[in-house]
């Protein structure tokens, strides 16, 4: 892509030279100028002038014109409001205009104090209105969704949420309905706004209009803090500010990295936060004293237990690991365990190829594609939902988007993106090479892992010994390591055959009947470490708030200490040893708020995909997938529990046609033995011979079923 | 007392009985001891509280902290806070000087006998007659 030639702008006096076609606004401001805007925002597409906030004066122009629509052409002279008073004066009555049905009840709206309305009237506004009639006035508040509340009485119709329902996340759930004075948003015929992507639009709106209602009145802009973290929740790995008041987290916000996310976050990261303040919190360590009851016991007690078990197990340990865990509390319990007491087996989360390494690009690589392959079984939102909208990008910029990796096009293209989603991703290394995506600037591969820090885990497990698993027989002790692992059929099955049972986990209730002793675990806002994201991109996590209990290191320094393991307490020396083995000595200081993908690296050998088994069976293959709206984190949301998946079934457009199904229609799923009454959707993005059944309904169905109605 | 002495603090009622704070915290914004602390919580139809959108769930005023300058009454959109004229907080524990909203909300209590001018015939002040 060549870089369009640089034209001289004048404004207000200023020579400014920018790239030919780059929007006024940000030629204004390369200038140090700024002009005022509601509605303009880059990232939803092309501008549309609804708001007249950034009215110039253009010479040779007759009248006043919206700078967000026009671009920089060679000689333009332009004055804003701050130089000519044409300019100002319009600036003054689009806001005394926009302000007419505006209400005046900035101390009772959520967005007092941080909102552009407001800053703006302040700045270039009247003083005053002239205003004498009744305001309009509309029914409020509406819940869109259990997760956003819109007040219409407050709406500018800057269109920044249907724009954004529109063009980015399009859904097209949100229209503007009617016209003039009575035009309102809405969702078509008030369903409730149901999309993965939808909290987006409390942030875009400049006015209070569409608030959150999990933050609805919780917090004032100035009696908070923003904390710099990293989502925890999928292995996208978006950057995000939590908010706290009183020290606790009251909100998400994203904070746009435009390599990763370009700002936008799904409602999972937005909204999954208030799980940290679940009722079955667990904040003292629990032993059991019968079969399903426990009792709390002190920190010092629970460590003597652990002590004892690790002792008594003599080596016969297997670790479960969920991925949710930093790079440094998964390297401390690896230590301990593989340096300590030479235990080396593990159950790692599904895990990126290391050879993935030499086709790292960023994730926005995908929007400027040519073609983007999708692989894999699962569908890609549910898994990395902002990679979706990375998909959507690339297909409105005209890229093809398709399901095979076959065909001339693709090999012969310079700005090829594979992206695997699902499990067998052990493939996707050498398919890559195939295609010679390493010397392609432009291209890239992309596994999607089902954990946000799986990497990361996979990393420090490896880095803190070497020796090979014995994978012991009975297993003497079982450690469970977070949510996810708990949650895990395999592991539970384990569990049954383990002598005893050390669980670390932040919620009760799964817990009860099969543990013998549960430590409190934490969440990702209450911790100091990094992530590994999907990219291989380390990002730094910071603590929003303080956990009940202490964290994972602490205890596991002092636990370290009765096995003479010498390991700190403090995440900064611990990853000062891990980067040391595993990411070339990268300082802990340096991972940043903004943190940069670290080059691809020469990988020598691509392995060789074992070749993937297909387990024979009759009738139509189950991809049984974990709905992103599912999880330990999501149960424990009231607001988020509209968004889960219904009971349904995926099949393809062509099995639907042989089987006579129709969307919407119900049908039975069978296998072996058992009968599952699901709703069919026809999918176009499917395969023939193959359904597709979200986790939490395929309850006991195998690998084949069969579909009748 | 001068009319305009700033004591303790007054939270106020609609005629309607419903508060007049909206729990906005512009006076915790205001504050420079920072004394204040509002949490606010949404009204519903069943349990209505102030007149607008939202109330104050909490209202504390740390009295041992606050200089008595008066900003929060300044600050407040609704002429729900007011500086009045007691001025007798002496308490023997420093929580007690924590004033909560019902504190706030009601009428000042007569402690101490000095204060009250109907028992004692304490001369009255030259401007106090005037006004």
């Amino acid at each position: 892509m060549s870089t369009p030639e640089p034209v001289t702008v004048t404004i207000d006096g200023r020579d400014v030279q920018v790239p030919k076609g780059t929007g006024l606004v940000e030629t204004a401001l390369a200038a140090g100028i700024e002009i005022p805007v509601f509605c303009y925002e880059p990232r939803l597409g092309p501008a549309i002038g609804a708001c007249r906030m950034c009215l110039v004066e253009v010479e040779g122009m007759p009248k006043v014109q919206a700078a967000c629509v026009l671009s920089a052409q060679d000689g333009m002279v332009v004055s804003t409001a701050q130089s000519s008073s044409e300019a100002a004066e319009a600036q003054n009555a689009t806001l005394e205009f926009i302000l007419v049905n505006h209400p005046l009840d900035c101390p009772v709206c959520d967005k007092g104090g941080e909102c552009p309305l407001q800053d703006l009237t302040f700045r270039w506004g009247p003083g005053a209105s002239r205003m004498e009639f009744p305001k309009r006035t509309f029914e409020k508040p509406i819940p869109i969704s259990p997760t956003i509340a819109l007040d219409r009485e407050r709406c500018i119709l800057c269109y920044r949420c249907t724009r954004f329902s529109e063009a980015v996340a399009e859904d097209g759930q949100l229209i503007a309905e009617n016209r003039g004075a009575a035009s309102v948003i809405a969702t078509f015929q008030d369903e409730p706004y149901r999309a993965p992507f939808s909290g987006n639009i409390i942030e875009l709106c400049p006015v209070g209009a569409l608030t959150s209602t999990q933050y609805r009145f919780e917090a004032r802009p100035w009696e908070i803090q923003n904390v710099p973290t990293v989502c925890g929740m999928c292995p996208v790995g978006c950057n995000i500010h939590a908010t706290t008041r009183e020290g606790k987290v009251k909100r998400i916000l994203s904070r746009n990295h435009p390599e990763i996310d370009q700002g936008w976050l799904c409602d999972k990261g937005r909204f999954a936060y208030a799980h940290v303040r679940a009722r079955d919190r667990i904040a003292d360590p629990l032993k059991r004293i019968g079969p399903r009851r426990y009792e709390d016991v002190s920190w010092d007690d629970a460590l003597d237990e652990v002590e004892r078990m690790l002792r008594n197990a003599g080596g016969r340990i297997v670790t479960a690991l969920s991925g949710s865990e930093t790079v440094e509390s998964a390297y401390a319990l690896a230590k301990l365990l593989r340096q300590g007491l030479g235990a080396h087996s593990a159950v790692l989360p599904e895990e990126v190829e290391p050879a993935l390494d030499a086709f790292r690009a960023p994730l926005a690589t995908i929007g400027d594609a040519e073609i983007v392959v999708v692989l894999g079984d699962e569908p890609v939102v549910e898994r990395a939902p902002i990679v979706d909208l990375w998909i959507r990008a690339a297909r409105r910029n005209g890229a093809q988007v398709l399901a095979s990796a076959d065909g001339e096009r693709v090999r012969s293209s310079e700005r090829v993106v594979l992206i695997w989603s699902g499990p067998g991703g052990e493939a996707l290394p050498a398919l890559a090479a195939g295609l010679g995506i390493a010397d392609k600037p432009g291209s890239a591969a992309f596994h999607l892992p089902q954990t946000a820090n799986g990497r990361g885990v996979a990393d420090a497990w490896a880095a803190a010994g070497d020796a090979d698993p014995e994978n012991p027989e009975p297993i003497g002790l079982l450690i469970v390591s977070g949510d996810e692992a708990v949650a895990n059929p395999a592991v539970r099955a384990m569990a049954e055959q383990a002598e005893s049972v050390l669980a670390i986990s932040m919620f009760r209730t799964p817990l009860i009947g099969w543990t013998d002793l549960v430590l409190p675990g934490t969440s990702y806002l209450e911790r100091d470490g990094t992530y590994v994201n999907l990219e291989g991109r380390l990002q730094r996590l910071r603590r929003a708030v303080i956990p009940p209990g202490p964290d994972e290191l602490a205890w596991l320094a002092k636990l370290a200490e009765r096995f003479d393991v010498e390991l700190s307490p403090y995440p900064s020396q611990v990853f000062a040893e891990i980067s040391a083995i595993a990411y070339g000595g990268l300082d802990y200081g340096l991972v940043g708020e903004h943190a940069s993908l670290p080059p691809p690296v020469e990988v020598g050998d691509v392995p060789k995909p074992k070749a993937a088994e297909t387990a024979p069976g009759q009738g139509l293959r189950l991809i049984p997938y974990r709905p992103l709206f599912s999880g330990p984190a999501v149960e424990r949301v009231p607001q988020l529990h509209f968004q889960r998946p219904g009971p349904e079934v995926e099949l393809s457009p062509d099995d639907a046609q042989r089987l006579g199904v129709s969307s919407g229609q119900q049908v039975h799923v069978r296998s072996n033995g058992t009968s599952v009454e699901l709703r069919a959707r026809v999918s176009r993005d499917l395969a023939p011979g193959a359904v597709r059944v979200p986790a939490p309904h395929a309850a006991d169905l195998g690998t084949h079923v069969e579909v009748s109605t | 007392m001068y009319p305009r002495f700033r004591g303790r603090h007054r939270l106020w009622r609609h005629e309607n009985g419903l508060e007049k704070c909206v729990g906005c915290s512009l006076c915790a914004a205001a504050c420079p001891a920072d004394c204040i602390r509002v949490v606010a919580e949404e009204n519903t139809a069943e349990d209505r509280v102030s007149a607008g959108e939202r109330y104050a769930r909490i209202y504390e005023i740390n009295l041992s902290r606050c200089i008595f300058c008066g900003y929060c009454e300044l600050a407040c959109p609704f002429d729900a806070i007011t500086l009045e004229n007691e001025f007798e907080l002496s308490e023997y524990s420093r929580d007690d000087l924590i004033y909560t909203k019902d504190m706030l909300l009601a009428e000042p209590i007569k402690r101490v006998p000095v204060a009250d001018r109907d028992l004692y015939d304490t001369p009255i002040p030259a401007y106090k007659g005037r006004s």
